[in-house]
């Protein structure tokens, strides 16, 4: 790691320039993309959950009922 | 170029955080409030109560003293709202109105029929990124008209620990996804006498489980019936469980309903905050890989001293007699919230 470093800072200038993508930028983007990811996965799932346990509800009390029908206490 | 290969490499390793799990699969370790018939109640993850008759709803969660927000979803309505923590004045904006405790109120109208509630919360950590902590609440309501409430008694281990489901009381329980989980029905309460000759019927949608069994005179005389799910995935799971018999010639009904939310057995999360008594004060440290920690006493539910650190908190009041100190730690890598609350004997309690 300090080799690269060393080696970027004595190509001059350009070197620097990598330097500082390599440091400053590429760092903020990728923490940009996943906070992103992060935010959009979060925003989304609570609305799939609750849709998902009232659909289960409601199925459930479909199921009791057609099985109270098919096969009632003798 | 190839240097050019090596620095985004560098930097991009350099800046990487550990990725949280996936939301699906991460237990619901949310901190709730939430009223249930007549009582505010307290409780991490996720929970059920059942009630008769509608009300207006009241569900509170804990945010961590950072920025971010609350989506939330009844499954007919999806709500953000944003808070954002202010140091320097020591309250919470939340959607514009400023809350001196990190509890928020969510808007969610009445309560009513089958009625759950998923909670996200997002809150952005630094540059780390976004920590999210997720709860899961289930109202029914019932009537004993059309509706009918809950009677059927049941017992079930959750994670260790037995749980029972009851007269008005429908059972939750977040546990690792896995193999198995056993219910044991009750054939004979203090309100009802099963006979043979009846039937358990269970419903559990998302394993495609639909069963009905008869009851036979052993298991009168054993007193109880046990009926195993093959296996918990993770996420929700409701399981409808009933029992139906003859009584006199007359059919008796009794039901009940169970909330497993399953977490993967990749996860692991935070260990619990560590309150260290000094004897006329407590440090709190935070546990092993969290990010941040808010510690906070109360009397009653009433809020008397909040304190935030991203390392420790020296010198923060013992909970007097009625007062409770509780300790609450974030991590994103894990997507966790844990706690613990202590009384003014140094025990731990419930959250207020």
């Amino acid at each position: 790691m300090s080799d690269l470093v060393s080696t970027l800072g004595n190509m001059g200038w350009p070197g620097a320039v990598l330097l500082a993508v390599a440091t400053v930028f590429v760092p903020w983007l990728i923490n940009q993309l996943n906070k992103r990811k992060d935010l959009k996965q979060g925003e989304a799932d609570a609305g799939k959950t609750a849709t998902d346990l009232a659909t289960q509800a409601k199925d459930a009390q479909d199921d009791l009922e057609s099985l109270r029908r098919s096969d009632p206490p003798s | 170029m190839r240097l050019l290969l090596a620095s985004l490499i560098l930097g991009g390793c350099a800046s990487l955080p550990t990725a949280p799990v996936n939301l699906v699969d991460q237990p619901a370790r949310a901190v709730i409030r939430y009223q249930c018939g007549d009582e505010l109640l307290s409780a991490q993850g996720t929970v059920a109560c059942e009630q008769k008759g509608s009300s207006p709803s009241r569900v509170f969660v804990k945010v961590p003293p950072l920025e971010g927000r609350v989506v939330y979803s009844t499954g007919e309505l999806k709500k953000t709202g944003d808070f954002n923590w202010h140091p320097e004045e020591g309250f919470l904006l939340w959607k514009e109105r400023p809350l001196k405790d990190t509890w928020v109120p969510l808007e969610l109208g009445q309560v009513f029929g089958n009625w759950p509630v998923a909670i996200d919360v997002l809150a952005l950590n630094g540059s780390e990124g976004v920590v999210t902590t997720r709860g899961l609440v289930y109202h029914r309501v019932c009537n004993d008209l059309d509706t009918p409430c809950s009677k059927l008694v049941t017992r079930f281990y959750c994670a260790g620990e037995e749980r029972e489901t009851g007269l008005g009381k429908i059972g939750a329980c977040d546990r690792m996804a896995g193999p198995t989980q056993t219910i044991e029905v009750l054939l004979k309460a203090g309100h009802y006498s099963a006979r043979s000759g009846g039937k358990i019927y269970l419903s559990a949608p998302k394993l495609g489980l639909k069963q009905s069994y008869t009851l036979k005179e052993s298991d009168i005389a054993r007193g109880s019936f046990k009926v195993d799910l093959p296996e918990v995935k993770p996420g929700a799971t409701l399981v409808l469980l009933a029992m139906d018999w003859l009584e006199g010639g007359k059919l008796a009904q009794t039901e009940t309903r169970i909330l497993f939310n399953g977490y993967s057995p990749d996860w692991a999360g935070l260990d619990k905050p560590h309150p260290a008594d000094r004897g006329t004060s407590l440090d709190w440290v935070k546990p092993f890989m969290a990010d941040i920690l808010e510690v906070d006493l109360y009397r009653g539910q009433t809020l008397v001293k909040k304190a935030y650190s991203r390392g420790k908190i020296s010198g923060f009041p013992k909970p007097a007699l009625g007062e409770v100190a509780c300790g609450f730690a974030w991590q994103r890598a894990a997507s966790d919230l844990s706690y613990v609350c202590l009384n003014h004997l140094g025990q731990e309690v419930g959250v207020p």
